[in-house]
């Protein structure tokens, strides 16, 4: 059968195969000139190839699973002894040049170059080398025995791609003149001590191997020898033997690999090989390999089974995890630390020992069982007042200043919330204003205004005694807020046509006289909101002239209205349950609401009474945490 | 209005666009700085807080009326939402809006549904966060109660038409420990905030928001416009009462 | 809507209901009220929508699968009851109607007052927690002040003028701080406005 041996591992192929089943690499090589692997090997070569494959088992491929050598790294070899096929070597004829072969791809694929014995050919590279490629050489060289012949290894043409091999059993190669060296420098201490007339003059950069390097590494890197954390760039010439000194150039182009070989001692000429401290293994300056004699090899390369990559099959170890009891409770605690790391926590305020739901439902209790009381017994804190203030005196002035019978707006912009403060603040100006006989008009910018205006009004008269129902005329709620009071202002007529029953307003008796806003002889606003009472002061300001604008607020809106009252905007003011005792006491009527009043009034000096007792514990509690801070500080002190 | 005030009233408003202008251009120059308020800074970096941790950001509308007083805090609070809802990119929780008014409720719906579509915020959009919360003052405060409870809220914003009310939001969002930001327009809220350890913006410095938020320049530049505006009717004021002192009646 | 036609939109209205404001013509007075009554009926139709919005996030709560709001159930139950109670008593105008306001909503609300109430008296009672400086110190002095002053123990006291002009300052007090307060919102709210005049800000646009 007519096989293909591949040109890179030697390893017989199928004539179909375009590639080879051993390292992958093409098998056809296309190219004109150069002549075909086969022929171009020498006999030597082929007959070392032949003889391996027969001794030796073939070479595993890259990547598969492999046996780990147990040859330790720094196993001395022994020296003398040679290779059968270095014998025949040495026996044969000289290398003939060989052609060009085609460059290698990677530095793995060339390890044949570094292996004396495999099968693999040396096929010619004009790549440059690696860092570990170099170190694989080193340690190649350091394993094998030491060759006793130079293995004469063709050189090429300077331009053409250099065979290693062949490199290796010339003499010494002259050093380019011109190469930088890189700033990497890889220095391996060799079991010898490198002696300083091994330290090359210029600088010339070299491997060296370790010495005593103990250290755990994989199967692959107990090849390759340790690097010292130190780098230095020092040429070695080692003493006992040749150490192939490899250097590294980031560079490309002046890339030089230095290599020193020794000489056989039936290589070269003694003083070549004292005068060639660094060897390079490719010249880029085209030298020419003048010898064809044969470069000793004092060592012999790495065996292939040895660099090759030293995969061991993993141990199988069962899929269930032993966890100890000591990891259980670290896990355990990991995962409660990370728990908490999720959330990220606020920063904790201090809680006082009762909820304020707690102490707010205390406080409700308390407060209703004293405003209660005064209910329950009939008691009465204080006396009726005695003291009107200016706004309830303006308020009743205004009113007895108003004609009978007349139209007259109420605007009821006031909340459910606050129905109890307002009834009670309104209810004397009200029935003032139903004893004069006026025509309501009520409006509202509030949803519920409305209703509680009619509620209002009911509690003043019982059903009884009810005012005419012709006499209120109720339009409703207006939206827009103050937009929609300004329209109003503008045209009421236009702005709210119906009553809130559906009934068209304007006609109805209350209503009827009523054409613009000025024909209403006062207006009267009821509100809690400071803000609804300020927009309709300030819209209805020039639109009354001299009409009287009165209001009834809460306490809370006085400070804000009172200043209008002032200035004369507002003709009278009633802020909140006691001036609207203090009105009814004005016009002489019995007390409206005097539990009532007892009864807030009790509730106001609770709250006094708690404030006060709040304060003085938050004072007393920041005094005692100085204190305690300070005594702390004394004791500890000096 | 006699003329006399309305054209002081005129003069006012030309007065404030100009100065606004003038500052809007200054603004593009160089940066315009103000003073330290620490309640938007706690503002700012809760944002980011809220972010990170996957919390909700809420922000409180109030229950005033749109087409009033309460108009302006009602549109400073929506430029707020709307740099809220920009910054809320990738949040696991977009902001949410409560209001007591349609129209700020409708406008609040608007912002969020805006920063859906620009792709601000993933999640979408439901009635849930823009929402009516109640019509009245008592019961709008009664509606924002659950956003405290059960929406992982982290800050809350008060602005608007909030009065003594605040209070029932503030004793719960207490209860809950949500950081609170009281920015509401009315005296008696600023008041009934001002006894609770919040963050407190009395009186305009809620409109200071988005410029402090960097919402942009223009905001800045109305700031500005503002505080220029206010030291010149400190310096009427004072004109005005002295020479009323004094016997002359002019202004 | 585009936005450029939207802000047209806004700062033509704005204008004309501003110039109208200040500058008493007829046309512009009759275009703005016009614009105001529009802005009104459209401020009703938003309280709807809302409203309707109120009743869908409702009913959302209801059915969200995580901790659904089972009481959500009771505002959308009394929200249609409501509605059909009103269309069938023909509107808010109807008196029993309006017993939904004075029977319901009066006592609620009165009820969240007093709640309201007893949380202020607490806030009062740790305002050393405040961390507000000084200010504290003043605001506590003015609450228990006030307090006292509207709770009407001093106006029932004899006709004493040194407690008359006391009280007659006292109350001068908040006024003018208050009022500071005020102007600055004014001067604010002019501000805002101002911006959507001048199509700075545009809430409407997307």
């Amino acid at each position: 059968m007519n096989e293909i041996l591949c040109p890179n591992c030697g390893k017989s192929n199928p004539p179909e195969m375009e590639f080879c089943e051993n390292c992958l690499s093409p098998l056809q090589i296309e190219s004109t000139s150069e002549p075909s692997f086969e022929n171009t090997q020498p006999d030597w070569l082929k007959r070392v190839r032949e003889r391996s494959q027969e001794e030796k088992p073939n070479t595993p491929p890259l990547g598969d699973f492999g046996v780990a050598e147990n040859r330790p790294f720094d196993q001395s070899l022994t020296t003398g002894e040679t290779p059968d096929w270095l014998k025949e070597l040495q026996n044969s004829e000289p290398p003939q040049k060989s052609e060009t072969n085609e460059p290698e791809i990677d530095w793995i694929t060339r390890l044949h170059e570094i292996q004396g014995d495999s099968n693999q050919s040396r096929s010619q590279s004009t790549t440059f080398y690696s860092d570990e490629e170099l170190a694989a050489m080193a340690a190649a060289r350091k394993l094998e025995p030491k060759a006793n012949s130079v293995t004469d290894l063709s050189s090429e043409k300077p331009e053409e791609e250099t065979n290693l091999a062949e490199s290796l059993l010339q003499g010494p190669v002259q050093q380019p003149q011109d190469s930088e060296l890189s700033n990497n420098k890889i220095n391996f201490s060799q079991q010898n001590e490198i002696q300083p007339a091994d330290i090359p003059q210029s600088g010339e950069q070299v491997f060296e191997k370790p010495v005593n390097q103990e250290e755990e590494s994989s199967p692959w890197l107990n090849i390759i020898p340790p690097v010292e954390n130190s780098i230095d760039l020092t040429i070695s010439e080692q003493k006992n033997g040749t150490d192939l000194v490899f250097s590294s150039n980031t560079q490309p182009e002046e890339k030089a690999i230095h290599a020193e070989v020794s000489k056989k001692e039936s290589g070269l000429p003694s003083e070549e090989k004292s005068a060639s401290p660094l060897s390079s293994f490719f010249d880029l300056e085209n030298q020419e390999r003048s010898t064809g004699g044969a470069i000793a090899f004092e060592e012999s390369l790495i065996p292939e089974g040895v660099l090759q990559p030293q995969y061991s099959r993993a141990a199988e170890y069962s899929g269930r995890l032993e966890i100890s009891e000591s990891q259980r409770d670290s896990i355990t605690l990991l995962k409660s630390m990370l728990v908490g790391e999720i959330q990220p926590k606020l920063p904790t305020k201090l809680r006082s020992k009762f909820s304020g739901r707690f102490v707010r439902a205390v406080l409700g209790v308390f407060l209703l069982v004293t405003m209660g009381y005064p209910f329950f017994t009939g008691f009465l804190l204080m006396k009726p007042v005695a003291l009107f203030s200016p706004g309830v005196v303006a308020m009743r002035n205004s009113i007895a200043s108003l004609p009978e019978n007349a139209p007259f707006l109420i605007v009821s912009d006031f909340e459910p919330a606050f129905s109890g403060e307002m009834k009670a603040a309104s209810m004397g100006v009200i029935d003032n204003l139903m004893m004069k006989g006026m025509n309501f008009t009520v409006i509202s910018t509030v949803p519920s205004g409305p209703a509680l205006a009619r509620d209002l009004i009911k509690t003043m008269r019982p059903v009884t005694f009810s005012y005419p129902p012709e006499k209120v005329a109720v339009l409703g709620f207006i939206p827009g807020g103050t937009t929609g009071l300004q329209d109003f202002i503008r045209n009421p007529r236009l702005a709210a046509p119906l009553l809130d029953g559906g009934a068209y307003a304007w006609t109805y008796p209350a209503a009827q006289p009523v054409k613009m806003i000025e024909d209403y002889v006062g207006v009267l606003l009821i509100t809690e909101n400071a803000e609804i009472g300020r927009a309709w002061i300030e819209q209805l300001h020039n639109s009354l002239s001299d009409k009287p604008l009165l209001m009834v607020v809460s306490v809370q809106s006085a400070p804000i209205v009172r200043p209008y009252l002032d200035s004369g905007q507002l003709n009278g003011l009633i802020s909140g349950r006691v001036e609207g005792a203090m009105y009814d006491r004005m016009m002489d009527s019995p007390p409206r609401a005097a539990i009532e009043m007892s009864s807030y009034q009790m509730g106001m000096l609770l709250a006094v009474g708690l404030i006060i007792l709040g304060g003085l514990y938050g004072i007393l509690k920041k005094i005692f945490r100085r204190q305690h801070v300070g005594s702390t500080e004394d004791w500890h002190g000096g | 209005m006699t003329s006399l005030e309305n054209l002081v009233g005129l003069m006012v408003v030309f007065l404030t666009a100009a100065f606004m202008v003038v500052f809007a251009l200054q603004d593009r120059k160089q940066n315009l700085s103000f003073r330290r308020i620490p309640a938007l800074e706690k503002l700012d970096r809760a944002v980011g807080i809220a972010v990170e941790d996957g919390s909700r950001l809420h922000i409180s509308f109030g229950w005033g009326e749109f087409l009033g007083f309460h108009g302006a805090s009602i549109l400073t609070n929506t430029a707020l939402l709307e740099e809220i809802s920009k910054r809320s990119v990738g949040s696991d929780r977009p902001p949410a809006a409560t209001s007591g008014n349609g129209t700020s409720t409708l406008l609040a719906v608007d912002v969020l549904q805006s920063a859906n579509r620009h792709g601000y915020i993933n999640e979408r959009m439901d009635s849930r966060r823009g929402r009516l919360a109640g019509v009245t003052a008592m019961s709008y405060a009664v509606g924002v109660l659950p956003a405290l409870h059960r929406e992982n809220t982290s800050t809350m914003v008060l602005g608007g038409a909030l009065g003594a009310e605040i209070r029932l939001i503030l004793d719960a969002a207490e209860d809950e420990q949500v950081q609170v930001v009281a920015a509401s327009d009315s005296l008696t809220g600023q008041s009934v905030a001002f006894s609770s350890p919040v963050e407190l913006l009395i009186g305009e410095e809620i409109f200071a928001v988005p410029a402090y938020l960097h919402a942009g320049g223009m905001y800045s530049a109305s700031l500005l416009a503002e505080d220029s505006l206010r030291w010149l009717l400190i310096a009427i004021i004072l004109l005005g009462a002295t020479l009323r002192s004094i016997g002359l009646q002019i202004l | 809507m585009k936005a450029p036609i939207a802000t047209l939109i806004a700062i033509l209205s704005g204008l004309i209901v501003l110039l109208a404001y200040f500058l008493p013509i007829p046309a512009l007075m009759g275009i703005s009220q016009l614009i105001i009554n529009w802005a009104v009926s459209l401020s009703g139709v938003a309280m709807l929508v809302a409203i309707i919005s109120l009743v869908a996030s409702h009913w959302q709560k209801l059915q969200q699968k995580r901790n659904p709001e089972r009481y959500s159930i009771l505002v959308i139950f009394g929200f249609f009851l409501t509605l059909l109670f009103g269309v069938v008593m023909g509107g808010p105008g109807n008196p029993e109607f309006q017993k939904v306001v004075t029977q319901f909503i009066l006592p609620v609300e009165a009820g969240l007052l007093g709640a309201l109430a007893a949380g202020l008296i607490y806030a009062g009672m740790r305002l050393y927690r405040a961390n507000r400086g000084w200010m504290t110190l003043v605001f506590g002095i003015s609450t228990v002040l006030f307090l006292l002053l509207y709770s009407g123990i001093f106006t029932s006291s004899l006709d004493i003028p040194i407690i008359k002009e006391g009280l007659g300052i006292l109350q001068r007090l908040p006024d003018a701080g208050g009022r500071g307060i005020v102007i600055g919102l004014a001067l604010g709210t002019i501000a805002a406005g101002l911006r959507i005049l001048l199509g700075v800000d545009r809430p409407y646009s997307s």
